[in-house]
């Protein structure tokens, strides 16, 4: 207490004599107050002994400057929030277990061979059959089959597509999860001879029923069989589709007779301490005991597993992945930058620092103080950051496409976790921004003289680790834009590929027909050449045709073939052609132009008729080379034996983004009818301004039938880049981030040094400069700093050409168009920054500057 | 030898402030105010001390047992503390004395700068 009077009444003597010397009230009081403050961050000198006073004497320095602390916390809430907001998705995605009972115990099982394209492939009947009856390995197994279209769901007057799955009885058994309400499936419901049984979503159940409880017991029909409610499943229960869980219906798991067809999706649940070796002899037993009741020609197949965790974020783990990559460059330049202006107010603050010195505190003391700083910022920052995350996670969630279920289904909350994580960012942050310019300044600030009223020199050490802090900030920054604008290309290419079709002015709408009441061939025919015939009537149709898929990612499956009188080889696998059930009219619809031969008519819709296809280009070049193929034939499906009639322009029916060029059989869908099929309708006007009449006439038509999606075609090719386009977008995002803050990095240094170098600037003018030189030596140093750091950048992404071509399409992984416009852009960026800070370096007063000396 | 000098400095500094401030002592007691404003202006503003600088320092001789301190009461006026030089700060005072000295001699025959 006596110290705190002493000093007291030493500052009270300063400021009498302050005044005395005719000084203001005001300002005397603020002299007194600043070497009060000094005071207080002298904590280990033990002069005011207070347990708070760093992070006291901190917030103090830091509200004095302000405006630069605040751009340091903009900059550390950017880079901690991003951050954090990828970190909880891929906390909720990726880290946390699957909301099933024991997910580690689930897995996925699949076939495998070794020609096999994929690497994997669904199992058959046969398969999932021998696997429950004699697996000891597995606790329970089930089989499930998640179609497309959906199903046609009728209760009462009410007729709706809905989505959801076929499944055996033991599904919600091996997941582990109770219903809401009422009861899932029991064991033997998928026998042949049960009757079926529906269990609801939560979701469904309240958009539907209104959370009616009364909802279990009632009779539906659905896929045209009438079954009861059975039971509602809770909120948040979404295999296998998140993005389509209405209703799981049991499918009779029968005796199989022959080893195909493949398709099923197989859920399992192994035995506790059931080990790899174990659980890989009990799945051989199987297959072999397949293979024996099924012998068949070709190569021995074996079961492989996958964990169901593994399967179930394949897709978007690779995404996420990249974006955390991004994010964690953002952060890194957020840091760099901090670290810069911490060095450049390190400098600044020299003299204190070497008082403090000379008194006797020790390095380990003055570090603590600039570290608390960093600290304190950091803190406030990450808070700044973890409101951006909140905002961030909705926005990337709300952007994530329909088919990331993951992601569409996923909540990602800020939980202790992410909390934890973006804590330990703060603080590697607060390290990466402090310690650096804390260490530096301690080197050189013994060197500054206590009774020298100018500031410290520039130390060359210092200049050039800022330098080389900008630098890096390019480079990283380079990095960034390079994979921004391949990802943004590989988009463009894509959505710019030709499909081969006219895809404007086109709409496509989904039927599927109840099987009690279309339970033949000729019955569905009819219905849907009635429904044509009356499409065709309206007067805003130009044409209208039926297929089972459409192009760009729409497609229903493929089929293996072999020209006639060319078997394969012994041992080798049938080519595999996309395989479209489609209507006559349906090349005109699309726009698709017929190369020679003709298309499907009356004579092919007759089911007893002769097999005819059609074949696309490709197909033709490929496998008749120059003689004309129509006429000739293709063994179909095996030993279907098929006319050629015609040949058609090449179409994409696999996703955008995949490689060409494909193989493409069409058959007449009278051959074999589907119930659930596709309408394509080309219009003059606005497609979408079709769908109510079209509507009303299948109603009119069959009030039991419901209208499942109606798209028109460029929704669906605009949905079918979804993912592409997200990944863009948040990359481009992230990009922007990075040059901003890249900007702001070279701006703040280029002004530093300026403001640091006005003697020299105004010795330079005096001496007969003129504004044009200075300019160029500032701007010339900035440029110098940019152009290496993209020098840097783009050897880097040299090094990572294996990565970025994962990226691509259709461009090289080194664009020179992307890497030409990115490194012009940020040299542009770099020169606009050094372009104030030379201005201001031009009105250097030499007067004032010689003056000086 | 960049760490040597930056050493040499430091010693150097220190060094100087604390015989400074015993150098004020020795002919009589003063306060912490009256020896601020004695060497800002016997170095005529070249040497600054500022209360965080001075008095870690004066705590600092104080602990060692150069100087001692002591409140006084006037009449009239608010007490202060008061300090002055021990023995044993006046033996360190004559050893930093014939340091410097010699310091400031070595100096001056190297740099040539006596005559200045």
């Amino acid at each position: 207490m006596t110290r705190r009077e002493e000093i007291e009444q030493h500052l009270a003597d300063r400021y009498d004599e302050l005044r005395a010397q005719g000084m203001s009230d005001a300002d005397a009081a603020r002299a007194i107050e600043s070497e009060r403050l000094e005071l207080e961050g002298d904590r280990g000198a033990g002069l005011l002994a207070d347990a708070s006073g760093d992070v006291k004497y901190a917030w103090r320095t830091l509200r004095k400057n302000i405006g630069v602390s605040a751009v340091i916390v903009l900059t550390l809430a950017l880079g901690i929030g991003a951050n954090a907001a990828i970190f909880s998705v891929i906390n909720a995605v990726l880290l946390n277990p699957l909301p099933f009972r024991e997910p580690s115990q689930l897995i996925r099982i699949f076939h495998t061979y070794s020609k096999l394209p994929e690497g994997i492939e669904s199992l058959s009947p046969a398969d999932f059959y021998f696997l429950r009856e004699r697996s000891r390995a597995l606790e329970s197994i089930a089989m499930y089959i998640a179609p497309n279209e959906g199903f046609a769901f009728v209760d009462g007057d009410r007729a709706m597509q809905v989505y959801g799955a076929w499944t055996s009885a033991d599904i919600f058994k091996v997941l582990g999860v109770k219903p809401l309400l009422g009861d899932t499936f029991a064991a033997g419901d998928d026998a042949p001879t049960a009757p079926r049984k529906a269990v609801i979503s939560y979701a469904f159940w309240r958009r539907v029923y209104d959370g009616n409880p009364n909802v279990i017991g009632r009779q539906v029909r659905i896929a045209g069989q009438s079954m009861p409610i059975a039971g509602v499943m809770p909120a948040g229960f979404w295999y296998p589709r998140g993005d389509r869980a209405d209703v799981w219906v049991t499918r009779a798991v029968a005796m199989p007779t022959r080893q195909g067809p493949w398709g099923l999706s197989t859920l399992a649940r192994v035995r506790k301490g059931v080990t790899p070796a174990d659980l890989g002899a009990d799945l051989d037993a199987a297959a072999q005991a397949v293979q024996k009741r099924f012998p068949g020609p070709g190569e021995r197949w074996t079961l492989v597993t996958r964990p169901l965790k593994e399967q179930a974020v394949r897709d978007i783990r690779p995404v996420l992945l990249l974006l955390f990559g991004a994010v964690a460059i953002v952060l890194v330049i957020a840091c760099v930058n901090v670290a810069n202006v911490m060095l450049a107010r390190a400098t600044a603050r020299e003299r204190e620092i070497a008082v403090r010195t000379a008194l006797g505190a020790s390095r380990a003391r003055i570090v603590r103080q600039l570290l608390t700083e960093s600290v304190v910022l950091a803190a406030i920052g990450a808070m700044a950051g973890l409101a951006i995350a909140r905002v961030l996670v909705k926005t990337v969630l709300a952007m994530a496409p329909q088919n990331f279920q993951m992601l569409r289904d996923v909540e990602a909350p800020i939980d202790g976790r992410v909390l934890l994580a973006t804590v330990a960012v703060a603080i590697v942050s607060a390290a990466i921004c402090g310690v650096v310019p804390a260490l530096v300044s301690l080197r050189s600030s013994l060197s500054a003289t206590m009774g020298d009223g100018r500031s410290g020199m520039d130390v060359p050490r210092r200049r050039r680790l800022r330098s080389a802090l900008v630098v890096a900030e390019f480079a990283l920054s380079l990095l960034l834009l390079v994979v921004a604008g391949l990802v943004t290309r590989s988009l463009l290419r894509i959505e710019s590929v030709d499909a081969g079709f006219r895809s404007d002015h086109l709409l496509t709408l989904t039927i599927s027909l109840p099987s009690n009441t279309y339970d033949t061939p000729q019955k569905i025919t009819a219905f849907y050449n009635r429904l044509l015939d009356a499409i065709r009537r309206m007067p805003a149709v130009e044409s209208a045709a039926l297929a089972d898929g459409l192009p760009a990612g729409f497609a229903t499956g493929g089929t293996n073939f072999h020209v006639d009188g060319h078997p394969m080889a012994n041992g080798e696998a049938e080519p595999i052609a996309e395989s479209p059930f489609v209507s006559g009219a349906y090349f005109r619809t699309l726009g698709i132009p017929i190369v020679a031969g003709r298309t499907f008519d009356e004579r092919d819709a007759d089911p007893k008729a002769n097999n005819v296809v059609m074949i696309n280009r490709t197909l033709a070049r490929r496998f008749f080379g120059d003689v004309d193929p129509v006429g000739r034939k293709l063994m179909v499906s095996g030993n279907q034996d098929s006319t050629i009639v015609g040949v058609v322009g090449d179409v994409k029916y696999s996703p955008l983004d995949s490689a060409d060029p494909e193989i493409t059989i069409y058959t007449p869908f009278e051959q074999i009818p589907f119930r659930v099929m596709i309408v394509a309708i080309r219009t003059v006007g606005d497609p979408l301004d079709l769908v109510a009449s079209v509507r009303n006439e299948v109603i009119r038509l069959d009030p039991e039938v419901p209208l499942g999606r109606t798209r028109t075609m460029e929704q669906l090719m605009s949905d079918s880049v979804e993912r592409p386009r997200f990944r863009t977008a948040l990359l481009v995002m992230f990009a922007v981030v990075a040059l901003v803050l890249a900007a702001v990095g070279i701006y703040g240094v280029m002004a530093y040094s300026v403001s640091q170098r006005t003697r020299e600037m105004g010795v330079r003018l005096a001496l007969g400069a003129q504004p044009v030189d200075v300019t160029r030596l500032v701007v010339g140093e900035g440029l110098r700093l940019a152009i290496a750091g993209v020098a840097c950048g783009v050897a880097g992404a040299l090094a990572l050409t294996r990565v970025l071509s994962t990226l691509v399409f259709a461009i090289s992984p080194l664009d020179p168009l992307t890497f030409g416009s990115v490194t012009l852009l940020l040299v542009a960026i770099a020169l606009a920054a050094c372009l104030i800070p030379a201005y201001r370096a031009t009105r250097a007063d030499p007067l004032a500057a010689l003056r000086a000396e | 030898m960049r760490h040597m000098t930056g050493m040499l400095d430091r010693e150097l500094k220190k060094g100087s402030a604390e015989l400074l401030i015993l150098s004020l002592l020795e002919a009589q007691p003063r306060h912490g105010y009256d020896l601020s404003k004695l060497i800002e202006t016997q170095s005529g503003g070249a040497i600054v001390f500022r209360v965080a600088s001075l008095y870690p320092l004066l705590y600092r001789l104080e602990k060692r047992g150069w100087i001692v301190g002591r409140w006084v009461e006037k009449a009239g006026q608010r007490r202060r503390r008061f300090y002055r030089l021990t023995p044993a700060g006046a033996k360190v005072l004559a050893s930093q004395r014939d340091t410097w000295r010699e310091f400031v001699d070595a100096i001056s025959r190297i740099a040539q700068v006596d005559h200045a």
